[in-house]
Formats: C-alpha cells, sequence, structure tokens
C-alpha cells in the first residue's frame, strides 16, 4: 500500500496525519501542534498548536488553537517523538517573562541582516533587500 | 476534511488572518474562494510591529498574501459531526423502499476467457506477452447486487481480485 504513494511533495505526509507535529514558518515560528489534514499544496491544518519562543536555555509556551497555515510558508514539517518530547535540557518558563528578550533578540537578528543588506548593496554590488514585489 | 474545506466551513466565523508581511486581521469571514481569496467584514487590522489599529467595516484579501488563519477550536468538531451527518442522509436516501434489489446483471456473466482479453485491453499487452496473463493465477470476481438500484444502469459493482503467482 505504502508504495502505491510516491514519495513526493504532500504524498510523504500521509503518515505524518494525526501526530503531533513542529512546523517551522519562513519568519521563524516555531509551531507545535497536532496534524489534522494537507493538501497538495501543503497547506496544513494543525489543532492544539501552541507557538514555542527560545532564549539561551529557557523556553516558553503560547496557546493558539486551531491554525490552517498556508502551504508557501513553511519551512519545516517534523514530527515530535512523543517518548523524548520532554527529555529537552531546557527550563520552561512564563511566556510574559521570556517574550521580551524574544523580542529583542528578533530585533537585533533584524538589524544584522540590515547592516548585511547595506554592506552587500555598497561594496558587493548586490541588489536592495525588500524591493518591490521581493515581500511575497 | 481539506485545509480549503475548513475554511469554507468557516464562514461567518470570527477568524484572524496574519498576511505574509505581518499584518493581521481580526473580523468575521464573509466568504472565501480556492485561492484562499477572502473577504471579511468587522475587522480589526493591525500593523505588523503591533503598535497600530484600523478598524474597518469590509475587506478583501488575497489568498497568496496569507501566511496563516486562525479559527475557533470548535470548528473542527462541527466540521465533522457535518459531515458524518451528510453522509447518513445520503445514505438513507439510496436506502429508499424498492431501492435494493435491482437489476444486475449476474456475476457469472463474465468468462475467464472476456476478462483476460478486458485486461490485456487495459494494460496494452503485446502479443508475445499473452502468456504473461495466463499466469495471473487467479481472478476473482465478486459482484455486489445490492448496490443497484432502480435507477442505475444494469452495472453491478465489480470488485476484481488479482492473485499473481511467483513462479
Amino acid at each position: 500500500m505504502d508504495s502505491l504513494i510516491p514519495f513526493t511533495t504532500s504524498g510523504a505526509l500521509v503518515d505524518c496525519v494525526d501526530r503531533k507535529m513542529l512546523v517551522i514558518l519562513r519568519d521563524g515560528r516555531k509551531l507545535h501542534g497536532v496534524l489534522r489534514s494537507y493538501d497538495q499544496f501543503a497547506n496544513l491544518v494543525l489543532e492544539d498548536t501552541y507557538e514555542r519562543i527560545y532564549h539561551q536555555n529557557l523556553f516558553a509556551e503560547q496557546h493558539h488553537g486551531l491554525f490552517l497555515i498556508r502551504g508557501e510558508n513553511v519551512v519545516l514539517l517534523g514530527e515530535i517523538d512523543l517518548d523524548k518530547e520532554d527529555e529537552v535540557p531546557l527550563k520552561q518558563v512564563e511566556y510574559h517573562q521570556l517574550e521580551p528578550y524574544h523580542l529583542k533578540e528578533l530585533e537585533m537578528k533584524k538589524r544584522h541582516e540590515e547592516a548585511k543588506a547595506q554592506y552587500l548593496f555598497e561594496h558587493k554590488g548586490f541588489s536592495r533587500e525588500g524591493g518591490e514585489g521581493d515581500g511575497y | 476534511m481539506l485545509p480549503l474545506s475548513l475554511l469554507n466551513a468557516a464562514q461567518n466565523k470570527p477568524m484572524l488572518v496574519e498576511l505574509k508581511n505581518g499584518e493581521t486581521f481580526n473580523g468575521h469571514l464573509v466568504n472565501c474562494d480556492n485561492f484562499m481569496n477572502i473577504t471579511l467584514r468587522e475587522v480589526y487590522q493591525t500593523s505588523a510591529e503591533g503598535d497600530r489599529f484600523w478598524k474597518l467595516k469590509e475587506c478583501y484579501v488575497r489568498g497568496s498574501t496569507i501566511k496563516y488563519l486562525r479559527v475557533p477550536d470548535q470548528l473542527l468538531d462541527s466540521v465533522k459531526e457535518e459531515q458524518s451527518r451528510a453522509r447518513e442522509a445520503n445514505r438513507g436516501a439510496r436506502g429508499a423502499p424498492g431501492g435494493r434489489g435491482g437489476r444486475g446483471m449476474p456475476n457469472r456473466g463474465i468468462s475467464h476467457q472476456s476478462l483476460s482479453t478486458l485486461l490485456m485491453s487495459n494494460h496494452s499487452l503485446q502479443e508475445d506477452e499473452e502468456e504473461e496473463v495466463d499466469r495471473w493465477v487467479g481472478v476473482s470476481l465478486e459482484a455486489e447486487d445490492e448496490e443497484c438500484n432502480e435507477g442505475d444502469q444494469a452495472f453491478p459493482t465489480i470488485t476484481i481480485r488479482f492473485f499473481f503467482s511467483n513462479t
């Protein structure tokens, strides 16, 4: 039976349905949830989703519920090993405690990217990031 | 339940839409299509930084600009319920009085010989592969007569099973 479904694009996701999955989006967001459905574009339906943020050896979760993710924004979809899930050497803290650090980190990353883009533009002949149509 | 049918089922439900550029739209879904284009009503728009807000009476979002949608948790359950109800209703309609029995062809109607001809034509086998067909040791036919209703043509549902030999 397995051999009838080619291991290409969304055919590979059949085995992931009803499993707890980690989804990483293009904007860097990490979502954990149960994959309930998908289609040929790898649009995903995630149930009981929560977003995780990390800072050093701490992490925090925020519950989001039912998600419908447009496939093109997905970078990675991976199954979570329920046996090893709780073995992470990280300490969980309250979301609101960690959020400021997470935001600061994001801000720093963004500024770093900007500086890099500026340098590439001025010295290496690259085009500017974020030009017309670049955001999509 | 495909993602887009879930979206379809979310009509008139509140939802949060985040665009690829980070802007979010909170509102009730009015309509959507298979491109994921959507229209919302009574919308609160939030800038990507989350520092500015707009209230819109109505808005249209092009599907390709969407990052994700958040819909109410109960939606999945209600859709599943809806589907099973629809299936039940469908079954009820098919099993209406007089609908059973039908005029299905008897399952003995197809001989082994004509079936191999049929198989060959379907698989466009070459002449020299004809022998191959005979080596399909068993072919079983099951006609499910009770599936045929009055309105159906005289084509019973036929299940064809092949048993291959390893020799």
